[in-house]
């Protein structure tokens, strides 16, 4: 269904930094905005900022920013014709972009179908592979034990037992040998029916030496579709990216532009509209990647390939939402130069990042033409601990990686946080690492690296 | 970071129980400390002539929507609505709706008493913990 009717008023479907960066976007395009906020964030910049906040419910999301019926409510109720759901909370629920359509709002991402789809990670898996583009060795849905352990004899382990509803690191665990394999699979049918609804498993090899590359695409109504290039994000802890950057150091031009064309296959297949990502495997020691998953929403990290490309990627999902076509042709991007990110959480490092929300005293970010900070904290903000605990992203460029990375141990080193403990002390050692700086890395290795500083 | 010891939680609850304070909820970084009266029944006083010098005034009680959505003073626009300035309610009688989408849920006074005022027009979308009436408590509890 074709949405090509222009909306003056967005309702934001989100919180933290992510709704104020949603927020930005509406304002340049000279939107009016509403923002939908839990009794906990009455007071946040988002409700400061948005032209309209309405409470929505109590803090904790499943009576808040997870009431689909509440959000399309408030959307009739305050005259918003769209809806922006920003990233997690119900940015993959097909069901939401199905409520927008039935109630004759825009629903500024995918189309339902595309979102239920691509959250399938089993067909996902599939698709890509019917088109030819390389998966991680695995299996299709695996139906019990006998079948998974007959299935490792091919694969080997260790072995990852991943949901078919879960993604973004959700819902996996790693087997060993064959009786781990038998006992995660009998628990992690039911831990993946409880948190997705949906018990389907599947198996995939675990890839050790491994980096995880992004590829950000974007698409119109008109079926314009293009690649805006790829993120590194293999620095991650539990599956949680902490450090973002492109382009990725280790990637030859050759290599960069398979990827990227496998990534606009597999959008080109389903006629994918919006922006959304697809991730990829390196296997670092065989050179080959793979296909992962598929995300379909705007991402944490966009600000990387918002500063390599200079186009303002949120802007873009609103255009289109409104039925202009894509502002620039595949031939008009241009990545340049290098970027990195680092998440800041209100997270304790020294006590393996332990959530520590509270109040800011002070709150003084950076300042610096090639340094970004996106957040929705400011000196007095009272943390509310019900809700993850990002409270920036700080985003550096540089003519080259070098360069980034200096500029962004001059931002960390002029960010003053007091009254909450941050994570950016834990970044400040993590730039400074040799590994680190040669971009010698991979999925497991903050792990390693957390360890090995403990004794620092 | 802010911290309540256990005597001062004793002392906010005895000040409590002294008060007229029916319900207080305290929150204090990662710790909520929520304590309800539960008022012992009293017996039913003489007919009102004057105003009672022991209990004082009464005590005027919000009632507040229990979600967002469309604040509906009757099942059907145009029927009469559920309850009129001046109506005494029980705890259990709706008073309105507030309807979401294709639901109508119907909203409990939560509160014995006479409405004083109505703080909402139908049809108007209210966000949760928004107003709907002012009741005056009664204070005796049948």
């Amino acid at each position: 269904m074709d949405r090509r009717k222009p909306f003056s008023r967005v309702l934001i479907a989100n919180r933290g930094e992510i709704a104020i960066r949603i927020l930005r976007a509406c304002r340049e395009l000279g939107l009016e905005t509403v923002a939908v906020v839990s009794e906990a964030d009455k007071q946040s910049l988002a409700a400061l900022m948005a032209d309209r906040a309405v409470c929505i419910g109590p803090p904790p999301p499943i009576k808040s920013y997870l009431q689909i019926d509440t959000i399309i409510a408030a959307a009739l109720g305050t005259g918003a014709q769209a809806i922006h759901p920003g990233y997690g909370f119900l940015a993959e629920q097909p069901e939401l972009a199905e409520a927008c359509e039935r109630y004759d709002l825009v629903f500024i991402g995918p189309r339902p179908e595309q979102i239920r789809r691509m959250g399938d990670k089993i067909w996902a898996r599939k698709m890509a592979r019917d088109i030819g583009v390389p998966v991680i060795p695995g299996s299709e849905q695996i139906h019990g034990a006998e079948e998974a352990v007959k299935a490792a004899e091919r694969l080997g382990y260790p072995l990852l037992i991943k949901a078919a509803g879960g993604g973004g690191g959700r819902g996996i665990k790693v087997a060993e040998n064959a009786s781990e394999l038998k006992v995660f699979l009998a628990e992690a049918g039911a831990e993946a029916h409880a948190a997705f609804g949906d018990d389907r498993l599947y198996m995939e090899k675990f890839i050790g030496n491994a980096r995880h590359i992004e590829v950000q695409i974007m698409g119109d109504q008109r079926g314009n579709l293009v690649h805006l290039f790829e993120r590194d994000c293999s620095l991650q802890r539990r599956h949680q990216k902490m450090v973002e950057e492109s382009p990725c150091p280790v990637l030859t031009p050759h290599l960069r532009q398979e990827i990227c064309d496998a990534a606009l296959a597999i959008a080109r297949s389903i006629k994918y509209l919006s922006a959304g990502t697809i991730e990829f495997i390196w296997d670092q020691d065989r050179e080959n990647f793979y296909f992962l998953e598929m995300n379909t929403r705007i991402q944490v990290e966009h600000p990387v390939t918002e500063f390599t490309t200079g186009l303002d990627l949120v802007r873009e999902q609103i255009r289109i939402a409104r039925g202009e076509d894509l502002s620039f042709r595949q031939d008009e991007i241009r990545a340049e130069g290098h970027a990195i990110e680092c998440r800041i959480n209100a997270e304790s490092p020294a006590q393996g990042f332990f959530p520590c929300p509270g109040q800011i005293r002070e709150w003084k970010a950076p300042d610096d033409p090639n340094l970004r900070v996106d957040t929705h904290c400011f000196s007095g903000y009272s943390i509310p601990p019900y809700y993850d605990s990002l409270l920036a992203k700080i985003i550096s460029r540089g003519r080259n990686r070098l360069e980034a990375i200096e500029t962004m141990e001059q931002g960390l080193a002029h960010f003053h946080v007091t009254g909450v403990d941050t994570t950016i002390p834990f970044y400040q050692g993590l730039l400074k690492n040799a590994a680190y700086r040669s971009g010698a890395v991979h999925t497991r290795w903050i792990e390693d690296f957390m360890i090995s500083s403990k004794g620092d | 970071m802010n911290r309540i010891t256990a005597k001062e939680v004793l002392e906010i609850l005895n000040k409590v129980k002294q008060s007229r304070i029916e319900e207080i909820t305290l929150e204090m970084g990662r710790f909520t400390f929520q304590a309800r009266k539960s008022t012992p029944p009293k017996e039913s006083p003489p007919a009102e002539i004057y105003p009672d010098p022991i209990a004082g005034p009464p005590t005027a009680r919000l009632i507040l929507a229990p979600r967002l959505g469309f604040f509906r003073q009757a099942v059907h626009p145009g029927d009469l609505p559920l309850v009129k300035l001046n109506q005494c309610v029980e705890e259990d009688t709706p008073v309105g709706f507030i309807q979401v989408l294709e639901k109508m849920d119907p909203v409990p006074a939560g509160i014995q008493g006479r409405i004083v005022r109505i703080c909402v027009a139908d049809g108007k979308m209210v966000e949760y913990r928004e107003p709907l009436f002012l009741v005056e408590e009664s204070r005796e509890k049948r």
